[in-house]
């Protein structure tokens, strides 16, 4: 029945009395009437209005609102009327003190002194106000305006002028609305109306003879934490995303390493200054581990000393497996793609993301602990040039970047080195990741006589720049509020 | 990675340029060499000299770590190919040395340098250079340090000779004579490297033909013949250490960079001692290395098609000499003694790129079909991490490295544990760093308390690994860990999600109870899967939640994954491979 209009027995009741009256009618005037408060009327004839029901009309109103001083003015009277009873009980005060002694804002000072000048009835000598006349009274005029105001009723123009001139009342508009009835041939029907669904209504069909109390739709809902992926994980676990479709199989590793893995099999020198004791962290028990008993320890040996059969020179020194089998936290995530030179089997493409260790003074740009994302390529047709093709796609498939440019760089365990640069659409120019082919000292011990491509990249500054981090310590950020709220990213991509 | 400053002119010069680089291009050129401009440029001063800093990659190069030698480097890209001289004249000074020195620090080269017009700007530069061999190449000393000395002081022949700690001289900087026993003591530079001979009874010492100090090496110069000043023309420069080829790498730099600067140079001849089995050597060394380097492994190498003509132009413009090797397709490349870095023909195929330009030879694409996955623990943290954040948990991170109170004091272990099982470092930088964590479980709760004023309740969690020693191994294991703080939160809460957890990921499980240090009695129990014990679960001790100030209780669990064995997740050992 297209023309029957549901309503509540409450909106029943406002259409009713405005049908009633036969004329315009306020919303104060509806409240009064149906004992509702003004806020539900309001809502009610919204409600009416929009089915078509009545007219309504909104006026906007002129009126004089009180300003703060004003408001003063009302309760404790103008200063005028003040000043002149001050000076009834003492005959004089000197205008410095005025402020202070009534208690009255200084901008009004010298209108209210103005007032009883110009009415002759006190004259100011030498900075002092003394009472020329007692039988004169100050007009109640303006007192009584400010009252008025008060009481939301009109006052004289003139009156006014002077209020406003004093600061004492401001200009505000009021939207107040007129409501008649309107012929609309519409039939209605009253229905019980309720807040909540509920099992009983659906199941009993009650449901269809009631009406669904609207909500308020723009009010805004609890605030509720959603359980969440820490930022900095849930990056690594995109990058893996990335990493994996490009065919790159994750490897893992100790945290606690021998030099061995770290550094002897990565060739560098048992003397390398990174193998300091100040560029480590080091155990305190057991401080050294077992070296595999393998072949290879003997061929990594062999390469340091005279090169073995790599090719190398070798460093010329003696090889002490003691060093080697130090234990270390891991510095460099390089220690895991050595421990995965032994059994790798090409075509194969590895990665890490790997939490390592090394000392530092401890600041925005420095932590002692920090993720290092690298791997290996192993395939014997691989040359230096497929190195740099590897690296542009990093470049452009992880980062978003564009224009990469390859400087050479410095690596003890890879000859030739790289270092990637490319410019990212909002980061500019960044230094994206290093690589290199291990050198044949690093591989042939393990027995392979093919380059394998070695690559790491830097990819937290991505994050930190997503997430408006400047500060690396807040990667393990410890802010509950800031989980709860940072948003959800869907990749590892920095918008632009 | 070494740092040195320059002078954009200086520099510029040194490349025989008319006008002065911009950092830009000055970046660019260094870019050939490793190394890239790390500060803004500062100045000119009233000298003319604009400062700028340069970072040096390469760890093994110390003939870059002068403005001297990275304008040799880069100069060859510009005008200058080939091998740089090497072959100098004879000055007439000798050195003899004490066999006794062989098992103390046994190698000495030296060099004289004639005719230098020093300014405070070259001496600046001069004393640069010798810091950072010293400190970086030289290790603090130990394997080579420089001495510079006024020749015009000095009579040959010196003697590298042994004296007593009674043996007494006026060290650089002091007036008076004073024994080396107390210069050690005494003088900074005594106190700093002393330690290098501080298992010898004797010290070595550099004394000219009439017994005058040149100086203790490696700690000390004399104060006369030891001081260098702008009004010094000619000098001798000598280098100690224990490691031969070391020495000779540093005498040979220090001759080019004193080439380089216009001085003449000259050799100095060192008489060893017949059980050092060397016989007399010429410094610095006059004869080239050699290496050969095959032409078509190169280029399978690289990727690149270049011909033996190309690759022996791009050779000499990286300051090397190339010789017809003895078969075809083979290249005798001679390189300067101070390129001990070179120990393998693939260190020259890098050098091809650089002088061919990274960005010229360009990258190729590799048709490499590979199967990507993620590592068993990777999938599995996963796994219960979804379950988690499924749950309305919110994930957390904490550093593995973290402090004794966090571990022991506050919640779970007591010292007993902290002896037997955890890792503490022997060097840490703070003590708040001085543990691996073995356990997720202190540092969720830590989390809470710095939270105290965000709102409650807090459901949190952790997966990820820790450490811990057995025996002599060490392991590093993965744990889940999870922290329910709010005024609602029972046994049961957790319980809860941990029954969902085992549940969901098809693990039987029993609960016993226990009484521990850090759950309340009655409200503790252990959990237990495949019959053995995998973790703890509990309400947290009222005593550990006031340590943290924290005003609302706390129920938590933590398991151990690895020890699960249907979740195959592996342990790491340092020991196995």
């Amino acid at each position: 029945m297209p023309n029957e209009i549901r309503l509540t027995p409450d909106a029943g009741l406002v259409l009713e009395k405005i049908e009633k009256s036969r004329q315009v009618v306020g919303i104060d005037e509806l409240s009064n009437q149906t004992g509702f408060d003004i806020g539900k009327v309001s809502s009610l004839v919204e409600l009416l209005h929009k089915y078509g029901l009545i007219n309504k009309e909104t006026k906007e109103i002129e009126e004089y609102k009180l300003t703060s001083r004003g408001k003063a003015s009302l309760k404790n009277e103008l200063i005028e009327r003040r000043l002149m009873k001050y000076l009834f009980e003492h005959g004089s005060l000197h205008i410095k003190d005025v402020q202070n002694t009534l208690k009255v804002d200084k901008s009004d000072v010298s209108a209210g002194i103005g007032v009883l000048k110009k009415e002759g009835m006190i004259k100011i000598d030498k900075g002092s106000i003394e009472l020329l006349d007692r039988n004169k009274t100050v007009s109640d005029e303006l007192q009584e305006a400010l009252e008025k105001i008060n009481q939301h009723e009109p006052i004289p123009v003139e009156i006014a002028e002077v209020l406003l001139k004093r600061g004492l009342v401001e200009k505000s508009v009021r939207h107040e609305i007129f409501i008649s009835p309107l012929k609309h041939g519409k039939q209605i029907k009253i229905v019980e109306e309720v807040s909540n669904l509920t099992p009983d209504l659906i199941i009993s069909g009650k449901w269809r003879n009631v009406n669904f109390k609207p909500y308020n739709i723009k009010s805004k809902p609890r605030i509720i934490y959603p359980g969440k992926y820490h930022p900095y994980r849930h990056f690594h676990d995109h990058l893996r995303e990335k990493l994996i479709a490009l065919g790159f199989k994750e490897m893992k590793g100790p945290l606690i390493e021998q030099e061995f893995w770290n550094f002897d099999s990565l060739f560098a020198p048992q003397d390398h200054p990174a193998r300091e004791d100040s560029d480590i962290f080091l155990i305190e028990n057991p401080t050294h581990g077992i070296l595999p008993d393998e072949i290879f320890v003997e061929n990594v040996k062999q390469t340091h000393q005279d090169g073995w059969i790599t090719g190398s020179r070798g460093y010329k020194y003696r090889w002490d497996p003691r060093k080697a089998a130090r234990l270390l936290l891991r510095p460099q995530g390089t220690a895991i793609s050595a421990r995965t030179l032994r059994k790798v089997n090409p075509p194969e493409k590895y990665f890490s993301i790997a939490k390592c260790f090394r000392p530092d003074d401890i600041d925005a740009t420095h932590g002692v602990e920090f993720y290092q994302v690298e791997g290996i390529v192993c395939d014997p047709s691989i040359t230096f040039r497929d190195l740099l093709g590897i690296l542009k796609i990093f470049a452009e498939d992880i980062a978003g970047a564009t224009e990469v440019n390859f400087r050479p760089d410095y690596y003890p365990f890879t000859s030739p080195s790289v270092e990637l640069s490319a410019r990212h659409p909002t980061l500019g120019r960044i230094e994206f990741g290093g690589a290199g082919i291990f050198r044949p000292e690093v591989v042939r011990p393990y027995g392979i006589d093919y380059p394998v491509i070695a690559w790491g990249l830097g990819v937290d500054r991505l994050f930190m720049v997503k997430n408006k981090i400047d500060d690396i310590r807040e990667l393990f950020s410890q802010d509950l509020n800031w989980l709860r709220e940072v948003e959800i990213s869907s990749g590892i991509e920095v918008d632009e | 990675m070494v740092t040195i400053d320059i002078s954009i002119e200086d520099f510029s010069r040194l490349l025989g340029l008319d006008k002065p680089l911009t950092p830009e291009e000055l970046d660019k050129w260094v870019s050939f060499a490793k190394a890239e401009v790390d500060s803004e440029p500062e100045g000119p001063d009233e000298n003319g000299h604009t400062k700028i800093s340069i970072d040096i990659k390469t760890a093994s190069r110390p003939d870059l770590w002068s403005a001297e030698g990275l304008a040799r480097e880069v100069r060859g890209l510009i005008d200058m190919q080939g091998l740089p001289n090497i072959k100098f004249p004879a000055s007439g000074y000798e050195i003899t040395v004490n066999p006794e020195l062989k098992e103390i620090r046994p190698y000495i080269a030296a060099v004289v340098a004639r005719n230098l017009k020093l300014n405070n700007f070259l001496i600046k530069q001069l004393i640069q250079v010798q810091d950072k061999v010293d400190f970086s190449f030289g290790r603090k000393r130990k394997r080579t340090s420089i001495g510079i000395y006024n020749l015009h002081m000095i009579q040959s022949p010196i003697k590298y000779d042994l004296v007593p700690r009674s043996f007494k001289f006026v060290p650089l900087g002091f007036e008076e004579e004073m024994p080396i026993s107390e210069i050690m003591k005494v003088h900074p530079k005594g106190q700093e490297y002393g330690h290098i001979l501080a298992s010898f009874e004797k010290v070595p010492i550099l004394l000219d033909a009439n017994g005058k100090v040149l100086s203790m090496p490696p700690i000390i110069n004399s104060n006369d013949v030891g001081r260098v000043t702008e009004e010094t023309t000619d000098v001798l420069i000598e280098v100690t250490g224990t490691n031969k080829e070391a020495v000779d790498v540093v005498i040979s730099l220090l001759a080019q960079n004193m080439q380089d600067r216009g001085a003449t140079v000259e050799t100095v001849l060192v008489h060893y001692p017949n059980a050092y089995g060397l016989g007399d050597v010429i410094y610095p060394p006059q004869e080239p290395h050699s290496l050969e380097v095959p032409v078509k492994e190169v280029n399978k190498y690289l990727g690149t098609k270049f011909t033996e003509k190309r690759m022996m132009s791009l050779l000499r413009k990286r300051r090397h000499d190339v010789l017809p090797g003895k078969q075809k397709g083979i290249m005798m490349v001679q390189y300067g003694p101070w390129r001990q870095d070179i120990m393998h023909w693939v260190d020259l195929s890098e050098e091809i790129a650089i002088a061919a330009d990274y960005n010229k030879i360009g990258p190729s694409t590799a048709n490499l079909f590979t199967v990507g996955g993620l590592d068993i623990s990777t999938q599995k943290e996963n796994m219960i991490r979804e379950i988690l954040v499924g749950c309305g948990l919110q994930e957390v991170i904490n550093y593995n490295l973290t402090d004794s109170k966090t571990i022991s004091n506050n919640v779970l272990r007591d010292s007993k544990f902290l002896e037997e099982h955890a890792i503490h470092l022997i060097n840490p930088v703070t003590s708040t760093y001085e543990y691996l964590r073995p356990d997720l479980l202190p540092g969720l709760i830590r989390f809470v308390g710095r939270n105290s004023e965000v709102q409650f309740p807090h459901h949190i969690f952790e997966t990820g690994e820790v450490a811990v020693r057995e025996g002599t191994d060490v392991i590093t294991l993965t744990k889940a860990a999870v922290v329910l703080a709010g005024s609602d939160e029972t046994f049961e809460t957790s319980h809860r999600i941990l029954d969902a957890l085992f549940r969901l990921t098809g693990i039987d499980y029993s609960l016993n109870e226990t009484e521990n240090n850090y759950f309340i009695d009655g409200r503790s129990a252990e959990i237990i899967v495949e019959g053995k014990q995998v973790g703890h679960i509990g309400e947290i001790k009222v005593e550990i939640l006031e340590n943290h100030d924290i005003k609302v209780p706390i129920s938590a669990f933590e398991i151990d994954l690895t020890k699960i064995k249907k979740y195959g997740i592996p342990e790491y050992r340092a020991n196995a491979y």
